[in-house]
């Protein structure tokens, strides 16, 4: 009864509206009267959650981020791309999906990806003859990938959803080949309808001209190397390897590519800090709820539930997968990650589940859950770069949902995709 | 008084935003700054951290007031939106009336919590108040408060569809 309380509570909250984080304060104050204890103990949680130095990285991936994205890198990316693969028959989808690739070892985020990558290529695509609703699926399906790459901010909250237990360096390292994964097989996707459809070739980048290219973009994609080079070898820690990008990012665009106006700053500063408010307050709020399901046994009563339908791991694998793919379609990530992430934890050493490769399965499984109506910002986004409705998008993006669903089952069924690279790397 | 109040409102949410920018631009600045004396100067400075954590929830709090006032946070509008006229605006008010206990919650609650902690002091960080780590809590809770008197005064309780044009969205994602 005590737990129908706090998540009936949150659930009726969320179903009127009431925004996500206040929803889940709400509930954790409803379940603290109904439990009798003392309510200071739930404005202590929720500043207490944001009180972990750990946390900072959040921020500072998303500036990293804005400012690689709005200071001229999505384009620099772009024409990186279409030396490797521009040529190809329905070279630009493929451009597409790499740009999106690069671009998520720059950003990790799926909207930010959207917005830059598809402001330039979806126009560029219509151009060359692709439908326009094709140039909309391809731009979304590939703005999944930098959730998966490192850096992806989203790994971070897992990691802080997850009590701290699990690293973030084995988390950002653990996504690689997942990601890579996910995007060659949209790749692989669309050179097939590209083909059946006759689509465009690119013109081959002559030798001087991809040179040029390549050390003009290099700049930038450097950050990536400050961020996984000083994570793994210890001289930076996550936090502090985002912090640094942030002032890398900063230099490459303002000095280097001077792409990026100063008066411009305060309002990328705005954004992030816009970004920043909607998952910190999260953030802290989970806390306080996750304080109570913990004190009202919702953890051991999913553990009781799921021991009784599920006798392997497989089998529970397959459960949360098709749970998270429903609960993915009404809600963002980032709530989604801090209310089941603590729910999930206690049984996966029982299943005998790496929290590594767990945590690459949900962001992976909830990450199309934005590109899914009826809440899905990246389709959102991409709908309205496109100009087109998302009903069209819904009905026509079907197909792409196929590699998607594909590779989340063999990252999920074959550990070791997650798993190989950072035991390979940072050990157990 | 209407438009004063509305004017007070809107001079508020920006200094919240200049505060909560600023309190990010230092934060990123000071860190750096940790790893610059850690491994160039051989000193390992010990205030960055406590210091960029403590400016964290400054970020944090600040910049959830401003999302509030622009109608940014996640909700699940499906509900919302499925309903017309009376009905909708019913369930507006009740969403805001839900909205101000929250934070007059916080706003009550972290009073006690700022006067119970003021006179500890922050293990790395001695000469600052633990009392002061929690300032930003009925801060928060009193300003955002205020922005709902402010939307249920105007009676613009749902965000306007996302417009076709817009290219830059704010998400969490």
């Amino acid at each position: 009864m005590d737990a129908l309380v706090l998540i009936g509570s949150f659930t009726v909250f969320c179903i009127i509206g009431i925004p996500v984080a206040y929803a889940l304060g709400l509930a954790a104050i409803v379940g603290a009267t109904w439990m009798g204890l003392p309510l200071e103990v739930i404005t202590l949680k929720t500043s207490d959650g944001m009180d972990d130095f750990s946390l900072l990285a959040i921020p500072f991936f998303i500036l990293a981020g804005a400012i690689m994205a709005e200071g001229g890198m999505a384009g620099r990316i772009i024409d990186l791309a279409k030396i490797f693969v521009g040529f190809i028959r329905g070279g630009l989808a493929l451009v597409n999906i790499l740009a999106s690739t690069m671009f998520g070892c720059l950003s990790g985020s799926s909207v930010a990806d959207t917005a830059s990558i598809g402001s330039v290529m979806i126009p560029q695509m219509i151009k060359a003859g692709y439908p326009r609703l094709f140039a909309v699926n391809v731009t979304i399906s590939g703005a999944l990938q930098p959730l998966l790459i490192p850096p992806s901010h989203n790994m971070v909250i897992y990691s802080i959803a997850a009590g701290g237990s699990v690293s973030v360096a084995h988390m950002f390292i653990g996504g690689i080949i997942p990601g890579l994964l996910l995007g060659l097989s949209l790749m692989g996707l669309c050179l097939i309808i590209a083909y059946r459809n006759n689509f465009p070739k690119g013109e081959a980048m002559s030798l001087r001209q991809a040179g040029r290219v390549a050390i003009d973009a290099v700049w930038g994609l450097v950050t990536v190397f400050i961020i996984l080079g000083g994570i793994l070898s210890g001289i930076f820690t996550p936090t502090e390897s985002a912090a640094v990008a942030c002032v890398w990012a900063f230099f490459v665009t303002m000095f280097i590519y001077r792409s990026f106006e100063w008066s411009e700053l305060p309002a990328l500063i705005g954004r992030v800090v816009r970004t920043t408010g909607i998952v910190m307050i999260m953030i802290g709020f989970s806390v306080a709820f996750g304080y109570m399901m913990a004190i009202m046994r919702v953890p051991a009563l999913a553990s009781e539930f799921f021991a009784s339908v599920a006798s392997d791991k497989y089998t529970f694998l397959l459960y949360v997968n098709i749970l998270l793919l429903v609960l993915g379609t009404f809600m963002d990530l980032a709530p989604m990650l801090l209310i089941c992430t603590p729910v999930f934890m206690p049984m996966l050493a029982k299943y005998g589940i790496d929290p590594v490769h767990f945590g690459i399965i949900m962001i992976f499984n909830l990450g199309i859950g934005l590109i899914t109506p009826p809440v899905g910002p990246t389709l959102a986004v991409g709908c309205a770069i496109g100009k087109v409705s998302m009903g069209q998008v819904s009905r026509s993006i079907m197909v792409f949902y196929i590699p998607m669903i594909i590779v989340l089952l063999l990252v999920t069924y074959i550990p070791a995709l997650t798993l190989w690279l950072p035991n390979l790397l940072l050990g157990k | 008084m209407r438009a004063q109040y509305y004017a007070a409102m809107d001079a508020i949410h920006r200094a919240c935003l200049f505060v909560a920018g600023l309190s990010l631009v230092i934060i990123t600045i000071i860190i750096p700054w940790g790893v610059f004396t850690r491994y160039v100067l051989n000193s390992a400075s010990s205030w960055p951290e406590p210091m960029a954590v403590l400016l964290m929830i400054v970020l944090s709090f600040l910049s959830a007031l401003v999302c509030y006032r622009e109608h940014l946070h996640i909700s699940v509008m499906t509900l919302p939106y499925m309903l017309e006229g009376k009905a909708k605006m019913a369930l507006g008010y009740v969403i805001e009336a839900c909205m101000l206990f929250a934070n007059l919650f916080l706003l009550y609650f972290g009073i006690k919590l700022v006067q119970i902690t003021w006179n500890q002091s922050i293990a790395e960080f001695p000469i600052v108040s633990v009392g002061v780590s929690y300032l930003p809590v009925p801060i928060g809770g009193l300003i955002t408060a205020l922005f709902v008197v402010e939307r249920l005064m105007k009676g613009n309780l749902f965000p306007e569809p996302l417009d076709p044009d817009a290219t830059d969205a704010i998400s969490s994602e």
